[in-house]
């Protein structure tokens, strides 16, 4: 990204921009299979979804009038809509957060050159592996409180958990959706870091080593500004991918006790398909959606500024 | 000990608690996959099963055709890499390395294709395939998945190139090699990891995405592997959890098989960082 | 299915494509016979094989109909078929809880099957259950599955404890409170606070403290003095600590699996229960009685429904299925199958449900079943009723507050 910013950024001279325009132009050409599959596929149902949050519709999609702005009105009116909203943000917050303070570590270790690492490295990889829907229902399995082998283990290390219901509050379980949706976050972040690390020229670390820098000093001078691009694209992929995240705590709690844990995907998720307001739905995913952009609009504005900086 | 040896048992170490965190679900797994059905719910729990019982990988495969969803799951998955390389690749050079208007316009477009979950589209998408008479066709899930995964593709690929030193390929010009010699020679081995990365988040995403492989294959002998072990197991009263377990095991499989043999070419890359 | 609509919907838009392809629709249709796709929810494992063999079996007595049957698990069962309807993909005949049913007629999903059935075939149903099919006077489809519940309980458990089988919530109080003394392993009573038919544990309490959902001016009993009492009735249980821990988090499965583990001295389930514990823990000595009384006799009668889709084009041909599918042998193989109270008038005095005391009781008790409305938002006004107590159970909010909320929500929703 950077490298193509300083492109844009140094037009190479303006009396050749002329005649080369034409030749620019059909380097759209590269471009344009990309926009084409997916202007097709997602294109017609991005159409939908705003049609229908301006519409009265039916629980089947027919449409039964104009609605302007009155099912934003009721999502913003209702309080289980705002309290999702809330619950989201600490959601986004503490997964993505906890996904790279454990990522970056981890990858760095993974890089180094010692005995195992490949076997180390796709241990790491392996809740990726899974089903985001799997794991949760496996986990659901694992924390159940009778029958649930972490309580099993816990127990068996003489700690106090026997029998201990980590689903029945909301504060208990949302801490556990948060720790399932950290651990399968890491992989992918993970693999970014890791390739990012890769891409680090040996000879940087080199030179450091011959001016006398120490290895926390490379870390801290080499490493973590040139992984700057990547931590970037996982951070901002991340809380794209996390704050629409629904199988976790779906199957996990279904948003109980009391909404405690609803995000809003599965606000948006109910009314849709169990309640059967898909107008309601459609407007509160244009509010997720414009969410959204505006954090990626922010971030990337703020990320884009220091590294100009720097 | 040597000095390796010391760092390696410092490395594992280190890596340890996550490595436990990762390998506890597995162990339940296991552990629940090789037991019976009434040995799940006791009075009193065990992580070792009564005996060592087969039957419910048995019970997967022929009686409740999952060899058939993971074939599909692995079709879809190969297509749906493969189509989004195909787009993804010319992209993300035109990106790196040509002039090309609108660029940073086409990257926002990217961006907001990842932004709206499959989740809320679903109707939509499902209309959409009903129209092109493409509901309970594989390739309805390679195209959309390629679609929806192709722009991290674009943007990870985007990143790689942008790293390879562009007189690299200059020199190559120089030496009168084309454009197009050039990226294949020069350009492409060099970006190699970077594609191979690419590729096992596409696959990986295909492989265990839900929501569109549940709404647009209808069919039982089209379903996918996620699918088939949520349908093989929701019955109204009662959870499977010997079968589910047994059948996540099974998926885990290809996809483990898919990161250990594509980590040599993350390792190349650093090789190739020292050769430079 | 897939020429016949791909055709269908590119004629409104490209004429010509559209008019060869739908050409070759309507040729095979002209010749072929009518092929009636009917999809069902599964109630276990044997539930898609059932129906498959029964088409089969359809389809070989007769030429002009020919059934396919598709299977689906219930939790994906709701989101399939608003998508199948939306896009004009929906099999002929469905299954589906009858609480969506309401909203689905209403929303014109559903095709009335009132002139579709032969005389005399909607005798053959046990009135309380036809007539539940039924909203603003047409019936929108057949009573698939009917249950009742009752009350489990672990023989040797009650023994041990001293206990006597309660019959009144009194009595239950005090046996759970014994059975919780047993041993830190081992819970008096089951008490539902999460998942699928969380409302409808409550609603247990609700009838038999003699409070109704629709109170008798029309308007929500969610906050009714009985009402308030039922959930009081509940909350001193979970106080006591006479039931299983992490209320708010057990849904209607964990409360059976305690109970097969033998860990739960008492819970309140329906018939399907009975094929879970032969199957997992053929040795736990367990009978059912009646579900506890405070001022009144009730249970929760709970039915699903077996529709024919407005769009569908062979509806005759899918109600004579339909009518092979209710015949009185394929019910009875059905009902015992699953373990179901019987939906026909025949099979009533079947020796398999009068005679099986573990059946019995379900059939003795659906003469006090109670049901829930059919109102078209049914699912949004639970969802908020199971906020509410969730809220109460914890002890967050008291009962009458948190059921108010619940009350002003359904009313609000009665009136869109």
């Amino acid at each position: 990204m950077q490298a193509t910013q300083t492109n844009d950024l140094a037009p190479s001279g303006r009396r050749a921009r002329k005649p080369r325009e034409s030749r620019n132009l059909s380097n759209l050409v590269f471009i344009l299979p990309s926009i084409a599959l997916s202007l097709t596929i997602i294109g017609y149902p991005i159409f939908e979804v705003l049609r229908m949050a301006v519409m009265d519709v039916n629980r089947f999609g027919k449409i039964r009038g104009f609605e302007g702005f009155g099912n934003f009105i009721k999502i913003f009116s209702d309080p289980v809509f705002i309290q999702s909203s809330w619950q989201t943000l600490i959601w986004t917050v503490s997964v993505v957060g906890g996904t790279v303070l454990v990522a970056v570590p981890v990858a760095i270790v993974l890089n180094e050159d010692f005995h195992g690492r490949s076997i180390a490295r796709t241990i790491i990889l392996l809740p990726w592996a899974v089903s985001l829907a799997m794991t949760a229902l496996v986990w659901r399995f694992v924390v159940n409180g009778d029958f649930g082998t972490l309580n099993l283990a816990l127990t068996q290390l003489g700690l106090p958990f026997n029998n201990h219901p980590w689903l029945a509050d909301a504060q208990s379980a949302f801490a556990i959706e948060i720790l399932v949706g950290i651990l399968v976050s890491v992989p992918f972040t993970v693999t970014i870091i890791l390739g990012g690390l890769t891409s680090i020229p040996v000879t940087l670390y080199e030179a450091a080593a011959m001016d006398g820098a120490t290895r926390w000093q490379s870390l801290r001078r080499i490493t973590l500004p040139m992984l700057s691009p990547f931590l970037q694209i996982a951070i901002v992929l991340n809380v794209i991918y996390v704050f629409n995240s629904f199988p976790i705590i779906w199957i996990m709690t279904n948003g109980g006790p009391a909404n405690g844990t609803d995000i809003l995907i599965t606000y948006v998720y109910k009314q849709a398909f169990a309640f059967g307001k898909l107008d309601v739905a459609a407007a509160g995913s244009v509010v997720m959606f414009l969410m959204l952009l505006c954090f990626s609009v922010l971030y990337l504005f703020m990320t884009r500024n220091r590294s100009t900086d720097g | 000990m040597s000095s390796k040896a010391k760092f390696s048992l410092l490395c594992w170490g280190a890596l340890m608690p996550l490595m436990v965190v990762i390998l506890f679900p597995y162990a339940t797994m296991l552990s629940t996959a090789l037991k019976r059905k009434d040995e799940i719910f006791q009075f009193e729990i065990s992580w070792l099963p009564d005996g060592l019982y087969l039957g419910n990988f048995v019970e997967l495969f022929v009686n409740r055709g999952f060899g058939q969803a993971i074939f599909n799951s692995i079709y879809i998955s190969v297509g749906a890499t493969l189509v989004s390389l195909l787009v993804a690749l010319p992209a993300a050079y035109a990106l790196s390395r040509l002039k090309l208007p609108g660029k940073s316009t086409f990257r926002t477009y990217l961006l907001i294709t990842q932004m709206i979950s499959p989740i809320v589209l679903i109707v939509g998408l499902f209309r959409l395939f009903a129209y092109l008479g493409m509901i309970n066709d594989l390739n309805a899930l390679v195209f959309a998945h390629s679609a929806f995964y192709m722009a991290f593709a674009v943007w990870m690929l985007q990143s790689y190139f942008d790293t390879i030193p562009k007189d690299l390929e200059e020199a190559a010009w120089m030496d009168g090699a084309s454009r197009f010699a050039s990226f294949r020679r020069v350009f492409l081995p060099l970006c190699l990891p970077g594609i191979a990365v690419t590729s096992l988040f596409t696959f990986v995403n295909s492989w265990n995405e839900y929501a569109m492989a549940l709404t647009i294959l209808r069919d039982g002998s089209l379903q996918t592997a996620p699918v088939r072990i949520a349908f093989l197991t929701g019955t109204l009263y009662e959870t499977e959890w010997n079968i589910i377990m047994a059948a996540t095991l099974i998926a885990t499989l290809p996809v483990a098989i898919v990161f250990a043999s594509i980590q040599s070419y993350l390792i190349r890359g650093l090789s190739l960082g020292g050769v430079k | 299915m897939s020429i016949k609509k791909a055709g269908r919907l590119s004629t409104a838009i490209c004429s010509i494509v559209g008019a060869t392809v739908l050409m070759i629709g309507t040729s095979q249709g002209v010749f072929a016979k009518d092929t009636v796709r009917v999809r069902f929810a599964e109630y276990s494992t044997k539930t898609g094989p059932f129906f498959k063999d029964l088409a089969a079996e359809f389809n070989a007595s007769q030429d002009d109909i020919e059934v396919v049957v598709e299977h689906l698990p219930w939790p994906e069962m709701q989101q399939q078929l608003i998508t199948d309807i939306s896009a004009g993909t929906a099999p002929d005949i469905s299954h589906m809880a009858t609480r969506w049913m309401a909203g689905f007629a209403v929303d014109g999903a559903l095709a009335p099957i009132d002139d579709l059935m032969s005389d005399n075939f909607a005798d053959t149903f046990v009135p309380t259950f036809l007539d539940l099919q039924k909203v603003e006077g047409q019936t929108w489809g057949l009573p698939i599955a009917a249950s009742a519940r009752g009350m489990f309980y672990n023989k040797d458990l009650l023994e041990q404890a001293g206990a006597a089988v309660p019959t009144n919530w009194e009595e239950t109080q005090e046996a759970a409170a014994k059975i919780a003394a047993l041993s830190d392993e081992i819970y008096g009573i089951g008490v539902q606070g999460a998942g699928l038919d969380t409302e409808g544990y409550w609603f247990y309490s609700l009838w038999t403290h003699g409070g109704d959902i629709v109170g008798p001016d029309g308007k929500s009993g969610f906050a009714s003095e009985a009402a308030v009492a039922a959930t009081q009735n509940y909350i001193d249980l979970i106080k006591s600590g006479v039931t299983q821990p992490g209320v708010l988090g057990a849904n209607r499965e964990d409360l059976q699996n305690l109970f097969t583990a033998g860990k739960l001295g008492i819970v309140l389930s329906g018939p399907w229960l009975n094929a879970q514990l032969s199957q997992e823990a053929p040795d736990l000595k367990y009978g059912i009685a009646e579900i506890p009384m405070a001022t009144d006799r009730a249970t929760y009668g709970v039915t699903d429904t077996i529709s024919i889709l407005a769009d569908s084009e062979v509806k005759e041909s899918s109600m004579k299925v339909l009518e092979f599918f209710f015949n009185d042998a394929n019910r009875l193989a059905f009902g015992k199958n699953e373990g179901f109270v019987p939906v026909l008038n025949s099979m009533a005095n079947e020796p398999y449900f009068t005679e099986d005391p573990n059946m019995a009781v379900f059939l003795d008790m659906s003469s006090v079943a109670k049901f829930a409305p059919l109102v078209p938002q049914w699912e949004e006004m639970a969802e908020s009723l199971k906020t509410s107590l969730a809220k109460a159970y914890a002890g967050d909010e008291d009962p009458a507050v948190a059921l108010a909320a619940a009350a002003d929500k359904m009313n609000a929703l009665m009136n869109e």
